[in-house]
């Protein structure tokens, strides 16, 4: 998996590419979360529009993101889930604790509001 | 039937090649769009769970998978060489206490997305044995070169 870190005033935007299943792109997305909140960035977007495949171990390592960033009073958003990963965060009820937005633009803009 | 097997060490560069392996299967199947990618993902998630939990992320040991295909259902066992557990004993992800651990999802989307899951442990380790059945419009090939005979 790749990712791309944008950074669009105060919020990071990290926009993911391949699959997020577990291994070292778990433990890769959830360190580079840390990485940010250690150089004070605390909004964080994840783009998930170019992840094809996602399971139980991606949403692991986007509820680890959420947890370390809510622990260190930033914030997470989550934009361009595709059908098949909205019906993963509908399945096991994630969708009530994931703030998502269909645009990683919407997202950002959603940090001004 | 139609049986693929495969025996491959534990490390998650399969899971990847694995996405592939079953998109292609259940495309020729005829499995419509939705029920392709719930297949898919139940695979990956059987698949870690026997890497990780099972097999303790140990590239020495192996995990035996073998898919079986019909007009009307695929069969996909996975078997790990770990110690097993007691599905009975898991607790449900969905309930408040658990909702924001980051790990206790990969079962209970097993049996969201499969029709029929099962788990053995009679022949040491943990096997899964996960169906779905094609729905009624879900034409394989064959089935429609005959109606045009």
């Amino acid at each position: 998996m790749q990712i791309k870190e944008e950074i669009r005033d105060d919020v990071a935007v990290l926009y993911l590419k391949g699959n997020l299943m577990g291994g070292t792109d778990s433990t890769e997305l959830h360190e580079k979360v840390k990485s940010l909140i250690a150089d004070k960035v605390k909004k964080v977007v994840i783009d998930l529009s170019k992840v094809k495949w996602m399971n139980s171990s991606g949403l692991g390592a986007l509820m680890g993101c959420m947890t370390s960033l809510k622990s260190a009073d930033g914030e997470l958003k989550i934009s361009g889930a595709t059908e098949k990963i909205r019906n993963l965060f509908m399945i096991t009820k994630l969708i009530t604790i994931f703030d998502t937005y269909e645009t990683a633009e919407r997202a950002v803009a959603s940090f001004k509001s | 039937m139609p049986t693929v097997r495969l025996i491959v060490p534990s490390r998650f560069e399969i899971v990847e090649e694995l996405t592939l392996l079953i998109e292609r299967i259940t495309e020729q199947m005829h499995f419509d769009s939705d029920d392709r990618d719930n297949i898919v993902i139940a695979v990956t998630e059987a698949v870690s769970n026997a890497i990780i939990h099972g097999n303790r992320n140990d590239e020495e040991k192996k995990v035996q998978i073998s898919i079986v295909t019909s007009d009307k259902k695929i069969t996909i066992r996975v078997k790990d060489e770990g110690e097993g557990f007691d599905p009975n004993k898991l607790a449900s992800p969905l309930e408040p206490n658990n909702i924001l651990k980051e790990n206790g999802r990969g079962i209970f989307i097993l049996h969201s997305l499969m029709d029929k899951v099962k788990f053995d442990f009679s022949a040491g380790g943990t096997e899964v044995i996960m169906t779905k059945y094609k729905k009624p419009l879900q034409k394989s090939r064959k089935s429609l070169t005959l109606r045009t005979i």
